[in-house]
């Protein structure tokens, strides 16, 4: 009797236990199939300003787009943003500035809230709202912008521009030829390509 | 004061105006580092970086990022797993290890590269290149990500 209570209980658990990991992990797998990735990107910034145009260009960016949950990510490697004139490069570089020792990477991490007008089957090109938050050197504020994605057979573009105030991350010039030289706002621009 | 004092200083300030505005323009438009002309920092396996950035990220971002972004020029050692192109035409090249999950991607600083064509994915190689990342658990990809190297060649 007693055998028979025990070799019940160890099936009772057992059978709880598969339910349980079933439970858990059938979304998580659901999620990551429809979950895509690349380090296809292109991300640039732009400053003008009356003295001159300052542009950096980054293709090291790695980003995700879950068609599911339609959650967004990117990562950006801050040391890999090319200068035309290694001057800049260095100066961008520094503490004063995006500090990119001490901040090696920026991150965008999202939602598209709008995820039900958009068809990941079907050729086409949506606009798409992304919510989430902003890290730049540290600094974590809120971000909400509009960006367009564009579905062609297996490919998916991800195409968007929005403008970083540099004062909310933390930098800001008061003097120096940085305050002339360098715009107060700074317009992103941010190409991706997915494998659909 | 003399004509001759007078001319003299007129002169002295031409030419230290003419100095200041050479060393100007020299500093403004230094060329970007020759990473493939200077010497090497470290030399090293991809199984040894990634054991540092594994146990100590901050210290291993401390020992081979650079303030400036001249970051360490390290020659590192691993197999060959594939090459593809960025979204300016460059060739990036993937290099892995046979015991360790990790990957370095490395911007090649030609647009072709012969040798390329002759790898098979496994051999053994060694690329030069400056680190533009380490890895680290990447909140946003929700996992660890890849080295990224720039301005590379094969050794």
């Amino acid at each position: 009797m007693k055998f028979l209570s025990i070799t019940l209980i160890i099936v009772i658990q057992f059978l709880v236990g598969i339910n349980d990991h079933s439970l858990n992990s059938q979304p998580n797998n659901s999620a990551n199939l429809e979950e895509i990735s690349t380090t296809n990107t292109h991300i640039k910034f732009f400053s003008t300003t009356p003295i001159e145009d300052i542009e950096a260009n980054n293709y090291d960016a790695s980003g995700i787009i879950n068609k599911s949950t339609g959650r967004v990510a990117f990562s950006v490697p801050m040391q890999s943003f090319q200068f035309e004139k290694s001057l800049m490069q260095r100066h961008f570089n520094q503490g004063r500035f995006l500090d990119t020792k001490n901040h090696p990477t920026a991150q965008l991490i999202g939602e598209i809230t709008n995820l039900e007008e958009i068809d990941f089957e079907k050729d086409g090109t949506y606009t798409a709202k992304v919510s989430g938050k902003l890290t730049i050197r540290g600094v974590t504020n809120d971000f909400t912008n509009w960006g367009k994605i564009t579905i062609s057979g297996n490919t998916l573009s991800v195409d968007s521009e929005f403008n970083v105030l540099l004062e909310e991350f933390g930098i800001a010039f008061k003097r120096g030829k940085p305050s002339t030289n360098v715009a107060k706002t700074i317009l992103v621009t941010l190409k991706a390509e997915f494998d659909n | 004061m003399s004509i001759i004092t007078i001319r003299n200083t007129v002169k002295l300030g031409l030419v230290l105006i003419v100095l200041g505005i050479a060393t100007f323009l020299i500093v403004t438009n230094l060329p970007h580092r020759n990473v493939q002309g200077s010497k090497t920092d470290t030399q090293i396996t991809l199984e040894q970086v990634y054991s540092e950035y594994k146990s100590d990220p901050n210290a291993a971002d401390e020992k081979y990022l650079d303030e400036s972004g001249d970051s360490n020029i390290m020659e590192v050692s691993g197999v060959f797993v594939s090459t593809n192109k960025n979204l300016n035409g460059q060739i990036i090249l993937i290099l892995g290890s046979k015991t360790e999950s990790v990957k370095l991607r490395c911007t090649l600083i030609s647009d072709f590269n012969e040798e390329i064509n002759n790898l098979i994915q496994g051999d053994n190689i060694t690329i030069k290149g400056v680190i533009r990342s380490g890895i680290y658990y990447d909140e946003a990809l929700q996992r660890y990500g890849d080295f990224v190297f720039n301005d590379c060649d094969i050794k």
